[in-house]
């Protein structure tokens, strides 16, 4: 099976559509991934203004496109503690609707193959299961991806109450 | 749904409306051909479309009722009570099953056999004998037509279908072709006119257009900071600037919709309460044209319904006692809409017994919303406002219709959470008067901004009554505590304290009030009435709405962001649920003074002044007209030849300076000046004073050996005071600053 499955991936890859193209996001020393398909733009050093009692993980609202915008401070989920200064901003868009993802800085986008890819580890803890969707095996690392649709505020909020 | 379906749904909508709207005229007028034609195209064309879309139910229930009103058109029917009622159950008929198409795609399951038994029984002996005829020659024996039948798909289906035959009858034959001809060829002609000049939106798109407008706005106001300095591109920031106030304003227009769309249902609704509750009613309607943003007409929809409905349970009397009280037997419901500067005015007035204010004394003594004390001190006018408090209801009886004490409080709970405001006025005996105050636009709102810990926050002008300021050594002193609450000492009155910081960041410790400025915005919300305490103050600035998403929105205080024309963003506080969230009861006593403050604005604000001082002087300045008071550094004054003026944004107010304000400190560069900013018509003048004293109610002054009030001067604190004369102000010089004068109102950064 792998090595059909290698022999399949020498094929195809000149054909991006079977490759996921994922970017990089960078947080203190760890690095994520985020799949490009829910991201809709990436916007260096936002300001977010905070918002009084909002839940701790609401990192603030962002002006973007003659809307205001919800982020998720992503150091907070990951129990981080806070950055000063400026934090890069991804745009995101989950079912529920867009928001902003808040994390150090942004890095490159890197295609990598389904292939590649395995499903949460069964003793990872509770609460970043929840976040994570998986991994990549790449050469040198293992790349953790977020998992969009369980980030956005909506999600957290309802996860929090439950 | 595809897209032909949602057309269809959207049209018939549409002529099932204009059929309401013809059917109560036609009550009137039942010989009217024009209104005939009129709802007998709407069934037409539901009929038309449905068959060729499949929907079977509903073609069905059209078709009875088109025979129906084929009938009447010819003039074989005269269209008496039960016919209209029958057409109305027809209408209700036909809009349960769009709705239900609407909802599922489908027609659902229900059953008409009853209602479309019903309209054949209305058509006359003939109808019936030739549908018996048509029965028999279509085989089908068994049920009698006249009967409602118990299953009509089978059975109408001949009776129905078979017309031609049936219309052998010379006189009949001819007519029924020529005129559908006629109609046919009408209709698309008068729709290709209409098609050519307007456009379906979906409201989303004009949103979105809405959203993007006030980006520009933002964009411009920015735009308009930057380049001040640069002469070459203030000509064009200023073009830029009309561009866009031109562009929103076509935007804001395109939300707008006649208030005909809510009144137009009011007939039917009138029509049938009238005739369950056994009065005799005649409706009037005025200003239908009169145009509102979509979302509020939708707000008000409710609150209007309930307003008329209690006119006619409450209000009008049954025709015999009007006659003993020798009235007219038949009552009259008015409805009003006009436009008033930025508010649309929406009155709902009756002819009838109107509201007891002894019976809502008592009642509000009984329920203890009110001390009899504070009662019998109150004017007529204040207790009649008691009817808003929640829980008060007058009606003896409990009926279907209303007084089940969950009426007037609603109303104005409704209107008010759209920024609106709600009065009554009643005589016994004469009638009563509803009075609802509605902004023409949500979307954008002027609004204060305000700050504290270190952020922005705007606060809606319409709750806003005024502003304290407190220097912090008069903190300790001025701001006194019962146990844990603060209180202020407004004109002798306790008023309850909110502050702002405290309320967001509970748990943190705050700098004492004695530690820094505090100023209080005293707010009026849903009858609750408190002082907000923030750490300053910055303009005015109208303010594009913009919505919460749904994680934020369950905090309560905010109702929304905005942008600022700084760029910065600042959360819109909600002084609704602020009050509530710090526990502000609502006093009955004071929720009189809700609906007092706008209606006596007109009474007693004529009688109110700003009294000023300029240079050693005291003047009045009437408080009506007074917008706001503006305190900045003398360099900010620049002079058009000998006239002082004053650039706002671009925008140019000139400068009264009668009193010499201006010359007395002239050459200190250092110096601060005071402008009373004025209304004066549907123009802003500047007054240059160098301190305001006070608000004071002035009294009348007559010249002495007659009864002619003066004008001009007033007696204010028991000194004879001159009233500052605005309309003597004289324009500005015509030329270029004399366009831009006329925005004046728009967003100011």
């Amino acid at each position: 099976m792998s090595t059909a499955a290698a022999a399949l991936r020498v094929k195809e890859k000149a054909s991006a559509a079977a490759l996921a193209q994922i970017c990089t996001v960078r947080l203190g020393s760890s690095v994520f991934g985020v799949p490009i398909t829910h991201i809709l733009e990436i916007v260096g050093a936002a300001r977010p203004q905070p918002v009084p009692l909002a839940p701790v993980f609401v990192g603030g609202l962002v002006h973007y496109r003659g809307d205001v915008l919800t982020t998720v401070s992503l150091r907070h989920l990951l129990g981080m503690p806070p950055r000063e200064g400026r934090q890069d901003l991804l745009v995101l868009e989950s079912a529920e609707g867009i928001f902003g993802l808040l994390v150090d800085a942004v890095g490159e986008v890197l295609t990598a193959s389904p292939a590649d890819h395995e499903s949460n580890p069964s003793i990872l803890d509770e609460r970043h299961r929840a976040l994570f969707a998986g991994a990549y095996k790449l050469k040198n690392n293992l790349l953790v991806m977020l998992d969009p649709e369980q980030l956005d505020p909506m999600r957290l909020s309802a996860a929090r109450a439950a | 749904m595809d897209e032909l379906t949602r057309e269809f749904l959207i049209e018939s909508q549409e002529g099932l409306d204009r059929m309401e709207r013809c059917l109560t005229d036609l009550e009137e007028r039942p010989k009217d051909a024009g209104l005939i034609g009129e709802i007998f195209r709407s069934v037409h064309t539901i009929k038309g479309t449905t068959g060729f879309l499949g929907f079977k139910r509903l073609e069905k229930l059209a078709h009875a009722g088109e025979n129906l009103l084929g009938q009447l058109r010819e003039g074989k029917l005269i269209a008496n009570r039960p016919i209209i009622t029958g057409l109305l159950h027809l209408l209700d008929g036909l809009r349960s099953i769009l709705k239900t198409i609407e909802a599922d795609s489908n027609e659902g399951e229900g059953e008409d056999a009853g209602l479309i038994g019903r309209l054949a029984q209305l058509q006359p002996p003939v109808k019936a004998r030739a549908k018996r005829l048509a029965h028999a020659r279509a085989g089908a024996a068994s049920a009698l037509p006249s009967e409602p039948a118990p299953e009509p798909p089978p059975e109408l289906e001949p009776a129905l279908v078979p017309e031609e035959p049936v219309q052998a009858e010379p006189v009949e034959a001819a007519a029924p072709a020529p005129a559908e001809a006629e109609c046919d060829q009408a209709r698309p002609r008068a729709q290709g006119t209409a098609a050519e000049s307007t456009l379906r939106v979906d409201v989303t798109l004009l949103n979105r257009m809405m959203n993007l407008v006030g980006e520009l706005v933002l964009t411009r106001n920015q735009v308009l900071q930057a380049t001040s300095a640069d002469p070459r591109m203030t000509l064009l920031s200023r073009r830029l600037d009309m561009v866009t106030a031109d562009l929103r304003e076509s935007v804001m227009k395109a939300r707008m919709q006649p208030v005909s769309n809510i009144f137009s249902k009011m007939p039917r609704i009138v029509r049938d309460l009238s005739q369950s509750l056994g009065r005799r009613v005649r409706l009037q309607v005025e200003g239908q044209e009169t145009e509102l943003d979509k979302s509020l007409l939708e707000a008000i929809k409710d609150p209007l319904t309930h307003a008329v409905r209690n006119s006619l349970d409450h209000g009008i009397e049954p025709p015999d006692v009007r006659v003993a009280a020798g009235k007219d037997p038949e009552g009259t419901l008015k409805l009003r809409a006009a436009q008033e500067g930025s508010h649309v005015i929406i009155e709902v007035y009756d002819d009838g017994a109107g509201i007891s204010v002894e019976k809502i004394r008592k009642k509000a003594v009984e329920r203890g919303l009110i001390t009899a004390q504070r009662a019998s001190r109150q004017s007529d006018r204040e207790l009649l406002q008691l009817i808003f408090v929640p829980g008060f209801s007058t009606a003896a009886a409990v009926t279907n219709v209303s007084g089940r004490g969950v009426g007037m409080d609603v109303v104005r709970t409704n209107v008010e959470k759209i920024g609106g405001k709600v009065e009554i006025d009643s005589r016994a005996g004469k009638g009563t008067t509803l009075r609802m105050r509605i902004p023409l636009t949500l979307a954008i709102i002027p609004a204060l901004i305000v700050r504290s810990l270190n952020q922005s926050f705007a606060l809606p002008q319409g709750a806003l009554s005024e502003l304290v300021h407190i220097p912090p050594e008069q903190a300790s002193s001025a701001i006194e505590w019962i146990e844990n609450a603060p209180l202020y000492r407004l004109r002798g009155k306790l008023l309850p304290l909110v502050f702002l910081d405290r309320l967001l960041m509970p748990g943190v410790e705050h700098k004492m009030a004695a530690e820094r400025d505090n100023f209080i915005a005293v707010l009026d919300a849903d009858g609750r009435r408190f002082g907000l305490v923030v750490d300053g103050l910055a303009d005015p600035e109208e303010i594009v709405v913009k919505p919460l998403s749904a994680v934020l929105k369950t905090i309560g205080l905010f109702s929304g962001a905005t942008v600022l024309g700084n760029a910065e963003l600042a959360l819109i506080l909600d002084p609704g649920s602020i009050a509530l969230k710090a526990g502000v009861s609502l006093r009955e006593e004071d929720a009189v003074f809700v609906g007092e403050s706008e209606t006596g604005a007109c009474a007693a604000a004529a009688l109110e002044y700003l009294l000023v001082e300029a240079a050693g002087r005291q003047a009045a300045v009437p408080l009506a007209d007074v917008l706001r008071i503006e305190q900045l550094p003398l360099k900010r004054i620049e002079y058009i030849g000998y006239r002082p003026v004053l650039n706002f944004e671009g925008q140019l107010l000139p400068v009264e300076d009668s009193g010499g304000v201006l010359a007395a400190i002239e050459g200190n560069p250092q110096a601060q000046i005071i402008v009373v900013v004025c209304r004066e018509g549907n123009r802003h003048v500047g007054i240059a004073v160098s301190h305001v004293l006070d608000v004071a109610a002035g009294g009348d002054l007559f010249e002495a050996g007659t009864t002619q009030r003066t004008s001009g001067v007033t007696l204010l604190k028991n000194r004879v005071t001159g009233v500052v004369d605005l309309g003597a102000v004289a324009p500005l010089p015509a030329g270029e600053a004399q366009p831009a004068w006329s925005e004046i109102g728009e967003t100011v950064a």
